[in-house]
C-alpha cells in the first residue's frame, strides 16, 4: 500500500491527510477552554438577567449544540477533502457523455518485443484502432506518439474519428526510450488545448497503450528513499486525479531477453596502425538460467570474429575481440548476437550494437608554456617514459611566442601550461581549434593574468560561447586543502574509485585559482562538468563542451619549481603523487574522445551534431533505412554546433554527405554516426499494475489483451466535500447571527 | 418647544466638578440659562405674612409701608411661595453605585446631583426642602427648611452616605410617609430595581398620605441596552447571585424583560397618578429636570 487507503469503493489519494480529522475535535476543546475565559462586571439588574435566562436557556443550549455540530462537521469535511477521496464506480463506461480521449501510443524500443504472433507495438496500434472505432460521436481525440519525445501527431484535438485513425497509422516503431516527463507535458498541453477548443467536453480520458516497462514507469511511483516527490511523480498524481487513466493492454512476462548493452575500446583512442581491443557487454534480462550464445564482431560490415559468450542469469557477460590495425578515418564496428531465432529472443532489435570510431595518427599534444620548465610536469605525465610508440602520446613543447604560428590542427590536444597572457588572435585561434573538435587543457598558475583570460577566452557576446567553463578568479591561499573526487562520478576519476593507494586523496593543495561562474551565463545543461573540487568546494578540474571539442581547466598548478616570478613555493604536491600521471592521461583522453568517439555514437532520440567543417555547404543525410534527408543550411554560433535535421528514432548508422553545386551526392560521407537503443529499454520487466493503481490510475485487463474499454472510473469527491463545507460555513454564520439576534 | 441642552451639563463635564453642591449649582445655572421666562409670573399669589429682611433678598418684596410705620425691613411673603414643601428621597443602596463604561457618573452620583439641583431650585423659589436617604429603611435625613443655607446640609448628607447593601422600597417608602407630617411633593430618586409590585405599593402609600409623588427612575445606559459582546460573568449586587452568560444570546430576551418591567412600573405610576421620569445617566443632567418641570408647569403642579 503506497500512499492510498481504501474503504470499500472509497479511496483516498492522500491517506496521511486523514490525520487532520483529529482537528474536528477542535471546537469541543475551544468550547471547554472558553468556559473558563470570561470578563467580569458587577450588575444591578441581575433579576432581569435571570428572567431572560429562564426564557432563553433552552434555545441557547440548542444553538450551542448546533454550532458545535456544524463546526465539527465543517472541519471534518475539509480534512476529508484534502485527503483526496475518490469514488470508484465499476462497469462499462457510459457512452452518453462526450470525452476528450488522449491516446498515448508507446512506440519505444521495448514495444518491438514479440508477444505471440505480433509485436507489442502492433497490438497497441490495433487496440488504438478499436478504441477509436468504438467511441461515440462527439468525442475528441488526441494521438501522441510516445518515445523519447511525445509527438502530438494531429497537432490538435480532433472530433473526426477517421482523422484519428489515419494518425494512428502514421506512427512507426522507434528505437528510442520512453520518457514519462515529456509525455506528461504533452498530455497537459493537449488537455489545455482541448479545454479551449471543445469547452463542452465533460471529462478527459488518457489511454496509455504501453507495455508498462518498469524502467520507465518506476518514475511515476512514490520513491521509497526520496524525501519528497519528484516532478514526474507529482505530475502523474495530478493527471491521475483530474483524468481517467487506463492501461488496456495485457502485458505478460516474456522470456529472457539478451542484449548487447555496451561496447568499449581499449584504449579509448584508436591510433592509426595500432591494434586495439573491443570489449562488449551482453546482458540477460529476466532469465533464470545462464545462457551461452555466439557473439560476432563486424568491422565496416565484415565479420572479423566470433566468440562464445556465457551470460549469467540476470547478469552481464563480457566478450573481447582483438581488432586489426586501422587506417586513418572513421570505422564502423558492430557486435551482434548470433542465432537469435534459436534462443527465441523476444526483442531481436537490441541484439546488435554499433560503434563509430575515428582512427587518428599517433596522438600529438602541444604543451604551450612561457618557459620550458612550466610544461615539464604536464609533458612528463603524458609520456612518462618518453618513448615514441603508437600508444603513448607525442608531446611537443611550444613556446608562447610561437603559438600563433603553430598549426594547431596537427595536434589532438593543446595544453596551456601557466601561460601568462594570450593575444586576441591567439584566442580566436584556440576557439576555432576547439570548435573544430580540438581538445584544450588550460593549466592555471601564478603567471596567469585572469582578466586577459576572461576577456580572450570568455563569452564573446551573442557570437560565441565561453571557451572557459568558469571565469578565472583570484589566487586562493591558506591551504592545505584536499581533492574532493565528488564520488568518482566523472569518467576521469572513475578508475580511482576504491583505489585509495593511488594517492589522489592525499594530495595537499596550498594554492589554487578560484573558478567562478560567469555572470548571467546560461550554459546548456551538461556542457559544464566538475570532475573534482577542492575540499573548500571550489572547482579544481572543470570541463566544458565547445563546438565539437572540449576544454578542461586545472585550477592548481602542478609545477614543482618556481619559474622566476618570485613565487617559488609549489602550489601542491600533485606532481609527485602516484595519481598525477593517470589523472593527466585520463584528462587529455576525455577531452579527445568527444570529437573522436562520443559525438559519433549516440542513443536513439538524441540529436546528432553537425561537424563545423560541414556547415558551409549543402548537406544530406542517409538514415539506416536508406532514406535521404536534406539538411538546410543554418548559421552556427561558435561553440554551439547545429543539430541534424534528421531524427534518430531508428537504430543504425547515419551518414552525412556534402552536396556540391551540381547536386550530385559524393560517394564518401563526411561523417558517420552510430545510433543505438538505450540499454534500459532491453529490460522488459513490467511495472506492477497494483503499484500504478495505488497512484490513482485504473488498469484494465482482458483475456484477449486487445480491448480498450474502460472498466473502472475514479471520481473525485473533494469538490463535493468542499462545497458541503462551504454550505456549513454559511449555516454557521446564520446560526451565529440568529444567536446574536438582539445585537443591534 | 424643547430646549437645547447646555453643553456644560453633560455628565462627563459634571463628573469633572468636585463637590455635589458645586455640581448642583452648575446644573441649575445651566438650566436657568436656557429657561424661558414665564408670562404667568406674579399672578395668583396672595399675601401671607412678613418676615425679616436678610441680605440677598429681592428688594422688590420689601414692604415699604411697614418700613415707614415700624422702621423695620420686612419682606412680604405670599401664599404661593410658602405652601410648597419638597421632600427628596434618594436611594443609597448598593445597586445605585453601578456605573458602566458608557456612563461618566454612577446612578447614585447622577441621582444625587439631580436631587441637589432640585433642592437648589426649590430654595431659589423660597420654598422648603427636606431630604431622606434610604435603602431598606431611612438611613439619614435633613429636616424640611426654607433656608437656602441648608443646601450645604443636603449636599453633605448625600456625599457622606455610606454604601448600603440592600434596598426594600416598600419598607423605606412606608417609613418616609410616616415621618412626613406636612403634605409635600416627594421626589423619589432611585433605580427601583426590585419587585415592581412591592415598589409600587410603597409609592402608592406615599400617595395615599396625600403626598404628591414624583419618581426619577435612574438607569445606566448599559442596563438599558445590554451592549456586552464577550462571555461575561455578571456579579449580582445587593447579595444577588452571579450569572455567566454569552451576552449575544440573551440580549434580546433581556431587553424584553426590561421593557416588561418598565411597562409595569410606568403603568402602576400612571394609575396611582404618580409622575414618572426615566433618566439615563449618559444624558445631560438638565434634560430630566426640564422634562419634569415642564410637565409640572403644564399640569399646574
Amino acid at each position: 500500500m503506497i500512499g492510498a487507503f481504501t474503504i470499500a469503493a472509497l479511496e483516498f489519494g492522500s491517506a496521511a491527510m486523514l490525520g487532520w480529522l483529529a482537528a474536528a475535535a477542535l471546537p469541543w476543546f475551544i468550547n471547554l477552554w472558553s468556559r473558563n475565559r470570561y470578563e467580569e462586571t458587577p450588575w444591578a439588574a441581575i433579576e432581569l438577567l435571570l428572567e431572560a435566562l429562564r426564557h432563553e436557556s433552552r434555545r441557547l443550549r440548542l444553538h450551542n449544540w448546533l454550532l458545535l455540530a456544524i463546526r465539527t462537521a465543517l472541519l471534518a469535511l475539509v480534512a476529508l477533502a484534502v485527503a483526496r477521496p475518490l469514488w470508484r464506480s465499476t462497469g462499462a463506461a457510459t457512452p452518453a457523455s462526450a470525452v476528450h480521449r488522449i491516446v498515448v501510443l508507446d512506440c519505444s524500443q521495448s514495444m518491438a518485443a514479440r508477444q505471440g504472433e505480433s509485436t507489442r507495438f502492433e497490438q497497441a496500434r490495433e487496440a488504438a484502432r478499436e478504441l477509436i472505432a468504438a467511441s461515440t460521436s462527439g468525442d475528441a481525440y488526441t494521438v501522441l506518439a510516445w518515445g523519447a519525445e511525445a509527438a502530438n501527431v494531429l497537432g490538435r484535438p480532433v472530433q473526426d474519428a477517421n482523422q484519428a485513425l489515419a494518425a494512428i497509422e502514421t506512427i512507426d516503431q522507434q528505437a528510442t526510450r520512453a520518457e514519462l516527463a515529456p509525455a506528461l507535458a504533452a498530455i497537459d498541453a493537449a488537455v489545455s488545448r482541448a479545454a479551449e477548443q471543445f469547452p463542452h467536453l465533460g471529462s478527459t480520458e488518457v489511454v496509455w497503450l504501453t507495455d508498462r516497462t518498469e524502467t520507465t514507469w518506476s518514475a511515476a511511483l512514490p520513491s521509497a528513499t526520496a524525501a519528497s516527490a519528484t516532478s514526474v511523480e507529482r505530475r502523474w498524481r495530478n493527471l491521475a486525479e483530474h483524468a481517467t487513466v487506463t492501461f488496456p493492454l495485457d502485458e505478460k512476462q516474456l522470456a529472457a531477453n539478451l542484449a548487447v548493452v555496451d561496447m568499449q575500446l581499449d584504449p579509448p583512442l584508436v591510433p592509426v596502425g595500432a591494434g586495439v581491443a573491443m570489449e562488449a557487454s551482453v546482458a540477460s534480462f529476466g532469465g533464470d538460467r545462464s545462457i551461452t550464445t555466439p557473439v560476432e564482431m563486424l568491422a565496416d560490415g565484415v565479420v572479423i570474429g566470433r566468440q562464445e559468450c556465457e551470460i549469467p542469469a540476470g547478469g552481464v557477460g563480457l566478450v573481447r575481440f582483438a581488432l586489426p590495425a586501422l587506417t586513418r578515418g572513421e570505422h564502423r564496428w558492430e557486435v551482434r548476437l548470433a542465432a537469435a531465432e534459436e534462443r527465441d529472443d523476444p526483442l531481436p532489435a537490441d541484439d546488435v550494437r554499433r560503434m563509430v570510431v575515428t582512427a587518428q595518427p599517433r596522438v600529438r599534444v602541444a604543451c604551450v608554456a612561457d618557459a620550458p620548465s612550466a610544461a615539464a610536469e604536464i609533458a612528463r605525465a603524458l609520456n612518462p617514459r618518453g618513448v615514441a610508440d603508437a600508444a603513448a602520446p607525442s608531446v611537443v613543447r611550444v613556446s608562447t611566442t610561437n603559438l600563433a604560428a603553430t598549426p594547431l590542427s596537427d595536434f589532438a590536444a593543446v595544453a596551456l601550461c601557466n601561460v601568462a597572457r594570450l593575444s586576441d588572435r591567439e584566442g580566436q585561434q584556440l576557439r576555432r581549434y576547439v570548435a573544430d573538435g580540438g581538445a584544450l587543457l588550460i593549466v592555471l598558475g601564478d603567471r596567469v593574468d585572469a582578466a586577459v583570460y576572461n576577456r580572450v577566452l570568455g563569452p564573446q557576446g551573442d557570437d560565441s560561447a565561453s571557451l572557459l567553463p568558469y571565469a578565472v578568479g583570484p589566487v586562493v591561499e591558506g591551504g592545505p586543502w584536499k581533492i574532493d573526487p565528488l564520488g568518482y562520478a566523472h569518467r576521469i576519476l572513475q578508475p580511482f574509485a576504491g583505489r585509495e593507494r593511488s594517492g589522489l586523496l592525499t594530495v595537499a593543495i596550498n594554492k589554487y585559482v578560484k573558478l567562478q561562474p560567469w555572470p548571467g551565463d546560461a550554459a546548456p545543461t551538461g556542457t559544464v562538468q566538475n570532475a573534482a573540487t577542492a575540499s573548500s568546494g571550489d572547482p579544481l578540474v572543470a570541463l566544458r563542451d565547445f563546438g565539437w571539442g572540449r576544454t578542461a581547466v586545472l585550477a592548481v598548478n602542478p609545477a614543482l619549481r618556481g619559474d622566476g616570478s618570485g613565487d617559488s613555493a609549489p602550489w601542491s604536491n600533485l606532481a609527485i603523487s602516484p595519481s598525477f600521471v593517470p589523472l593527466m592521461q585520463r584528462l587529455i583522453e576525455s577531452l579527445i574522445v568527444r570529437s573522436q568517439v562520443e559525438l559519433h555514437n549516440r542513443l536513439a532520440g538524441q540529436p546528432l551534431l553537425l561537424p563545423t567543417r560541414a556547415a558551409a555547404g549543402g548537406l544530406a543525410w542517409q538514415t539506416p533505412g536508406g532514406v535521404s534527408v536534406s539538411q538546410p543550411p543554418a548559421r552556427q554560433r561558435e561553440g554551439t554546433p547545429d543539430t541534424a535535421s534528421v531524427s534518430t528514432t531508428s537504430a543504425g548508422f547515419y551518414r552525412l554527405f556534402a552536396i556540391d553545386d551540381r547536386q550530385t551526392a559524393p560517394s564518401e560521407p563526411i561523417a558517420i554516426y552510430a545510433v543505438n537503443p538505450d540499454p534500459r529499454e532491453s529490460n522488459l520487466a513490467v511495472c506492477d499494475k497494483r503499484l500504478l493503481e495505488s497512484t490513482g490510475a485504473a488498469t484494465s485487463e482482458t483475456d484477449d489483451g486487445a480491448t480498450a474499454s474502460v472498466s473502472a472510473t475514479l471520481h473525485s469527491l473533494a469538490t463535493m466535500l468542499l462545497l458541503a463545507a462551504l454550505g456549513l460555513l454559511l449555516a454557521e454564520r446564520l446560526v451565529v447571527d440568529r444567536l446574536a439576534g438582539g445585537r443591534a | 418647544m424643547p430646549l437645547a441642552a447646555a453643553p456644560n451639563l453633560d455628565p462627563a463635564a459634571i463628573a469633572r466638578l468636585a463637590g455635589l453642591e458645586l455640581r448642583a449649582r452648575h446644573v441649575v445655572d445651566g438650566y436657568l440659562a436656557g429657561r424661558r421666562r414665564s408670562r404667568r409670573r406674579g399672578q395668583s399669589v396672595e399675601f401671607a405674612e412678613h418676615r425679616e429682611y436678610v441680605p440677598g433678598d429681592d428688594p422688590r418684596y420689601v414692604d415699604w409701608k411697614a418700613f415707614g410705620k415700624t422702621d423695620r425691613m420686612l419682606l412680604k411673603q405670599f401664599e404661593a411661595e410658602t405652601n410648597l414643601v419638597c421632600t427628596l428621597a434618594v436611594d443609597v443602596s448598593e445597586s445605585m453605585r453601578f456605573r458602566s463604561a458608557q456612563a461618566a457618573l454612577s446612578k447614585f452620583d447622577y441621582g444625587a446631583c439631580l436631587a441637589t439641583a432640585l433642592a437648589l431650585l426649590v430654595y431659589e423659589q423660597r420654598d422648603s426642602v427636606g431630604l431622606f436617604t434610604f435603602d431598606d429603611r431611612v438611613r439619614d435625613s435633613v429636616p424640611i427648611s426654607a433656608n437656602p443655607n441648608d443646601l450645604a446640609q443636603i449636599a453633605w448628607t448625600l456625599e457622606r452616605s455610606a454604601v448600603a447593601r440592600q434596598s426594600r422600597f416598600k419598607d423605606a417608602f412606608d417609613e418616609i410617609a410616616d415621618r412626613q407630617r406636612r403634605r409635600s411633593v416627594t421626589v423619589v430618586v432611585s433605580d427601583l430595581l426590585a419587585d415592581p409590585a412591592a415598589t409600587l405599593e410603597g409609592l402608592k402609600h406615599l400617595h395615599y398620605r396625600r403626598h404628591e409623588v414624583l419618581v426619577l427612575h435612574v438607569l445606566d445606559p448599559a442596563e438599558i441596552e445590554f451592549p456586552f459582546e464577550r462571555a461575561t460573568r455578571f456579579q449580582g449586587l445587593e447579595a444577588l447571585p452571579e450569572v455567566q452568560v454569552e451576552p449575544a444570546g440573551v440580549r434580546r430576551a433581556y431587553r424584553a424583560a426590561l421593557q416588561r418591567y418598565l411597562d409595569r412600573l410606568q403603568a402602576g405610576c400612571r394609575d396611582a397618578q404618580i409622575d414618572y421620569e426615566l433618566c439615563r445617566t449618559d444624558e445631560p443632567l438638565d434634560a430630566p429636570l426640564r422634562r419634569l418641570l415642564t410637565r409640572r408647569a403644564v399640569h399646574g403642579g
